[in-house]
């Protein structure tokens, strides 16, 4: 019969367990000056630094925030854009829970480049989700100089079914949203994998019929 | 005419104990070699004597001068020390009688005026004990008076001299060079040291203007056949991210100045062309700097680069710093090309082997590491590619590379145990550190 208390073992994902360091683990990956670190640190810290240097290799934030009432600690990877550093940097892609794909909507190429950025990330995290929760940003939207319209990164998105956030990091424009809009994805995901857990525990209990047989 | 010709008139002999002076010693002896062979022997005894008597007091009356010096020193620092201190104590009164007119005083002084609560505490501090501690504006300054006097310390005379002589001569001996720059180079001396040591100029005194000339007119060649097609399709992406790269790089140097950003643009775009195995790769750019800075300062004094304008220079200056700098910055650059080529292996070579060290030296640490789950790649990958720039000031990246050029394969073998070192340094931040996001 089902037994009180935790599931002894839950397969690969986030615990909430107070002793667990981290519940969430989020990268951001893209094309080269997008403003990944500048939305990093819009969303972390609430501040925009004019004066930042180039990524090298890859650094860790943290926030913790309340999705659904539920504290989360978040840990964010920031990384490098640049091509030569995409085999180091794709060493951290393992054990993500979120991914968070950003271009310069005034950069054509780096819109371009999401296709590949997307591949990358999905032939590396094991096993191979489609649904892999992810997030399209298109940064620096308080710039007038558009290379890449609303209309053409939303039908790339929409195609894919990931959610797009036009953002401005300077103007901390929807960057707080996609974040959460992540991690909501994230703890979703996370939750469905902690239920189909239960369900299969629950499925071994002589009470409850089998809805599904799998061999 | 018994006399040899050249030499001078035989003097009276004198006693040679007497001698008190190596000037009188030197003048009373000047007829010694004129003497027979005979009288050698005799002579070499004497002369040792007298050699202790004059070695002595010269030493003595050295030291004499320097105590004196010093206590001189001494003085004018505590006079200075007091006067700075009858300021402080005039300082506070104005704070007691108004407040506001104070807060315009130390508003000259501190470089963030708007951190009131700072500027009240401190001026708290500087109300309730005025004689124990001076008010940290004041300190302030005391410290900068002292920091504008250049004067060397004798130590440094002595290691400055030491190079003087070694690049005296028509052949620098590169053995030596490397052993006497391994513990830092003089300011003076590295513009050409690291010139010699990075093999960029040839030991051969004579050799080394054509060299400069060759080199200078072959790089401005590059330049001429090359830097046109950085908008070719196939170069613009190079182009494209050096030069969105170039104001994202450490923001200590003259980087933001139109010169100074075109030259770095070129010396690095010309580089990758030449070099499409690696390419540009971000980190690169940093290791232009210190090259760039070192020869500027052969123009002016290290305290202005901060604030220089370089359009100052003449045209002929700039460019010959340009081109030295590509060079050395090449000639670096080959010792660790494969931090830079496809998938960076010298980069991963390089981090596995720093885990591996340092799980030998300090077990400790290495555990703390892996307990708390960081990879030595999150931390050690910047640290390989831009060879620690990122993490000290740039005046310590110079000194570094003073002992990185004097080693065999500094800036890859060496640099290892430095980052190794670096860990160990910070031992016990790292051990009590329990949270490393």
């Amino acid at each position: 019969s089902l037994q009180s208390g935790a599931p002894p073992l839950i397969p690969q994902g986030p615990s909430m367990d107070a002793s667990k360091k981290v519940d969430l683990k989020i990268i951001i990956i893209g094309a080269l000056g997008v403003g990944k670190t500048s939305l990093l640190h819009q969303y972390v810290h609430k501040r925009f630094y004019e004066d930042y240097r180039t990524t090298l290799g890859a650094s860790i934030l943290t926030k913790v925030l309340a999705v659904d009432n539920t504290p989360l600690k978040v840990q964010i990877w920031d990384t490098g854009g640049q091509e030569r550093f995409r085999s180091m940097v794709s060493t951290f892609y393992k054990g993500s829970d979120g991914c968070m794909l950003a271009f310069d909507v005034t950069d054509r190429e780096s819109f371009e480049a999401l296709d590949n950025w997307r591949n990358d990330f999905l032939d590396k995290v094991i096993p191979r989700e489609q649904d892999f929760p992810m997030v399209v940003l298109g940064n620096k939207i308080d710039i007038c100089d558009r290379q890449v319209s609303k209309e053409i990164a939303s039908a790339w998105c929409k195609e894919k079914d990931i959610p797009y956030f036009e953002v401005s990091a300077k103007n901390n424009i929807n960057v707080a949203e996609a974040f959460e809009t992540l991690a909501k994805q994230a703890l979703v995901t996370y939750k469905g994998i902690f239920e189909s857990y239960l369900t299969d525990s629950i499925k071994l209990t002589p009470y409850d019929k089998p809805k599904k047989r799998c061999c | 005419s018994l006399i040899k010709p050249g030499s001078k008139p035989p003097t009276t002999p004198v006693k040679l104990k007497k001698v008190s002076t190596f000037q009188e010693f030197e003048s009373n002896t000047s007829d010694a070699w004129d003497l027979g062979d005979d009288d050698d022997e005799l002579l070499a005894i004497a002369a040792e004597n007298l050699n202790t008597d004059v070695v002595m007091e010269t030493a003595h009356k050295v030291i004499q001068n320097h105590s004196k010096l010093q206590e001189q020193h001494k003085f004018q620092e505590e006079h200075l020390q007091e006067e700075k201190q009858v300021e402080s104590a005039e300082l506070t009164s104005v704070v007691c009688g108004d407040n506001r007119l104070v807060k315009s005083v130390s508003e000259g002084h501190t470089p963030s005026s708007s951190d009131n609560a700072s500027e009240s505490s401190s001026m708290q501090r500087s109300q309730s004990l005025p004689q124990t501690s001076s008010p940290p504006l004041v300190s302030g300054m005391a410290d900068y008076n002292t920091s504008v006097t250049p004067a060397l310390t004798e130590r440094e005379a002595s290691r400055l001299d030491k190079f003087k002589q070694l690049l005296a001569g028509p052949n620098t001996n590169l053995e030596e060079l490397r052993k006497l720059s391994w513990s830092g180079i003089p300011k003076r001396i590295r513009p050409i040291a690291w010139k010699l040591l990075s093999g960029y100029l040839p030991a051969n005194v004579d050799r080394r203007e054509s060299t400069l000339q060759r080199k200078r007119k072959e790089y401005f060649a590059f330049v001429e056949q090359y830097y046109d097609s950085r908008n070719d399709e196939n170069h613009q992406d190079t182009y494209r991210q050096i030069h969105i790269d170039i104001p994202r790089m450490s923001p200590e140097v003259l980087r933001l100045q139109p010169k100074v950003t075109e030259i770095f643009e070129r010396i690095l775009f010309i580089w990758a062309i030449r070099h499409p195995a690696s390419g540009y790769v971000q980190g690169i750019n940093d290791l232009v700097t210190p090259f760039f800075v070192v020869f500027i300062c052969e123009y002016i004094e290290e305290e202005e680069v901060e604030n220089f304008d370089v359009s100052n220079l003449p045209e002929e200056v700039l460019q010959n710093i340009e081109a030295d700098s590509y060079w050395c910055m090449s000639k670096l650059l080959d010792g660790i090309q494969d931090n830079y080529t496809f998938a960076q292996p010298g980069i991963q070579k390089k981090v596995k082997m720093l885990e591996e060290l340092v799980s030998r030296i300090d077990e400790q640490v290495h555990r703390h590491l892996d307990q708390h789950e960081v990879k030595y790649l999150q931390f050690a990958f910047r640290w390989m590619n831009n060879l620690l720039m990122r993490e000290v000031p740039l005046r310590c990246t110079i000194r570094l590379w003073d002992t990185y050029q004097s080693e065999p394969e500094g800036f890859s073998h060496f640099h290892l145990y430095v980052c190794a070192a670096f860990l160990v340094k910070w031992r016990k931040e790292i051990l009590e550190e329990k949270d490393f996001q």
